[in-house]
């Protein structure tokens, strides 16, 4: 069968997966700007409550689509259906993994890109921007972390793990960055200040990803049993 | 060529082997694959599928070699299984207009006309179909793809009669399509029986018999003997089982022919009546001979094979 229809296929099911979740990413990305004009309105009062709603939405929108699209898919006995298409696993791995980094990464992208206008006004001060960016970064490293546990792995149990290991490890992770002598004495500071450790700990993460999402094509490749 | 041929396939499990060393089904044909639970059965359909990679061996679905080439094979392939669910918060419709985006040949017509035979709504979400609307809609989900080839996984297994009678009746509708192909697994032999062309056992991972079905119910016979006290049941092969009651002594053959009976009354016995079996029967006479061999392969090891 040629490569067009080969994609056609393949767009179908990344099609579908975003039907699934429109609404619970439009909620998701509703959420995001609500905790960023909370920051904006109320920040003296609500920041903290702002960042931490912010995050949440983050990672939540994550681990919803993770879970939905793959873990649930299987669960509910869906997958005999999807394989019964003309498709292979590489094809499924290829469609799974488009749709969700389409759909969590444009979540990602517009409300990391969005609640840079918080450093408009004086509510932080811009030397947190790098820091902030290695968050942001973190929690993205949080989601792939989850989704590609859920694709290798199959059961609930592992998909568990994943949410709880990522959630908790990318907190202990942010506070010893944090702790960094790089980004402890320029977090502070009024001015951007772009040194050797925010790059090596963003490169760090961006490897992470990028090595996680080929891990998984990997182990997706060696599998010989699919349901 | 063969819409299904597996030869020499193995697959090995810890706990279980399947050792398939010849399973062929030509176009146009109904298989009925039949055997217990555990046998084998869904790891061969999935094997067949390529969902499930064999350890040895060659699969060819359509001409296609399984499972490297199974994208190519499965644009002509309807599959269901058992275990196959549709998304449950979705309607009918929704899963129709996914699979008309793919397959480029979709027949709208065809669709709601099945749809209306199996007294669907496309508007209806999954989750609140019964289960015998949720196999409908699985089965249609197969059938308005018109494949060269039907592969199903005890499809009518918890179904109501009624529901059955739809299903049954709609494959045989697809039938008529000399071209399709089907391979039918399950529990109900009644169903097998009804529908199929040619019937395969599976027991242990092995296929136990694979024969055309008027050949294999024509063969197997329940004969009812009267014999004297010293009489010994002669050692054919064709016995799979005996029950003797003082003079009566009922024996489940699977190659009945006339030198078969002239040879059981040779000893010394009258046969006083040979009856046909249904294919439950023969189903449950062939698994116990298969567990007998398994249990003692010396003593009881009169042959299996109709």
């Amino acid at each position: 069968m040629s490569t067009d229809t080969n994609r056609t296929v393949i767009r179908a099911l990344i099609r579908k997966d975003l039907q699934i979740m429109k609404i619970p990413a439009i909620c998701y990305w509703l959420g995001g700007i609500g905790s960023i004009l909370l920051a904006i309105f109320f920040g003296d009062a609500a920041g903290t409550i702002a960042f931490i709603l912010f995050i949440s939405v983050l990672f939540g929108s994550g681990v919803h689509a993770a879970m939905q699209t793959v873990t649930e898919e299987r669960r509910e006995q869906n997958l005999p259906f999807i394989m019964s298409l003309p498709i292979t696993i590489a094809d499924y791995t290829v469609a799974k993994m488009t749709a969700n980094l389409s759909l969590v990464g444009t979540i990602w992208l517009t409300l990391s890109a969005a609640s840079f206008i918080i450093f408009i006004g004086d509510v932080m001060p811009n030397g947190t921007i790098p820091f902030m960016c290695i968050i942001l970064l973190a929690v993205f490293l949080a989601y792939i972390v989850i989704l590609t546990t859920t694709m290798v792995f199959k059961g609930l149990a592992p998909a568990i793990i994943a949410v709880v290991a990522a959630n908790l490890g990318s907190q202990a992770y942010v506070w010893w960055v944090a702790d960094l002598h790089g980004v402890r004495s320029t977090v502070n500071s009024l001015d951007i200040v772009w040194n050797a450790t925010y790059f090596s700990v963003l490169g760090i993460q961006l490897a992470a990803i990028i090595g996680l999402i080929g891990l998984t094509f990997y182990a997706q490749s060696r599998k010989t049993e699919f349901l | 060529m063969d819409a299904i041929s597996c030869k020499d396939v193995k697959k090995n499990y810890p706990l279980f082997d399947l050792d398939l060393t010849d399973l062929t089904l030509p176009p146009g044909e109904v298989m009925g694959f039949v055997g217990p639970n555990g046998a084998g059965k869904s790891t061969t359909l999935r094997i067949i599928m390529g969902l499930v990679h064999q350890d040895s061996g060659r699969v060819e679905v359509l001409g296609n070699e399984m499972p490297r080439q199974q994208r190519a094979a499965k644009w002509d392939i309807g599959f269901v299984s058992e275990d196959m669910r549709l998304y449950g918060h979705r309607t009918i419709g929704f899963h129709l207009e996914f699979l008309k985006s793919i397959y480029p040949g979709w027949d709208d017509s065809y669709g709601r006309e099945l749809l209306t035979r199996f007294e669907l709504n496309p508007d209806q979400k999954v989750k609140g179909l019964s289960h015998g609307q949720r196999v409908k809609a699985a089965l249609l989900t197969a059938f308005a793809r018109k494949p060269k080839l039907l592969v199903f996984d005890e499809p009518t297994t918890g179904l109501d009669p009624v529901a059955r009678k739809v299903i049954i009746e709609e494959m045989m509708r697809v039938m008529q399509d000399e071209d399709r192909s089907i391979l039918f697994s399950s529990h109900n032999t009644l169903d097998v029986e009804q529908i199929s062309d040619s019937i395969c056992f599976i027991n242990h991972g092995r296929i136990v018999s694979c024969q055309d079905k008027e050949t294999f119910l024509d063969a197997w016979r329940r004969v009812r003997l009267v014999v004297e006290d010293t009489y010994t049941t002669p050692d054919l092969s064709a016995i799979i089982d005996e029950h003797r009651a003082g003079h009566q002594l009922v024996l489940t053959v699977s190659n009945y022919s006339e030198s078969l009976a002239q040879a059981l009354k040779k000893p010394g016995a009258t046969i006083s009546d040979v009856e046909r079996l249904t294919l439950e029967e023969i189903f449950i006479a062939s698994v116990e001979a298969s567990q007998a061999v398994d249990r003692n392969p010396p003593v009881q090891a009169r042959g299996v094979a109709a």
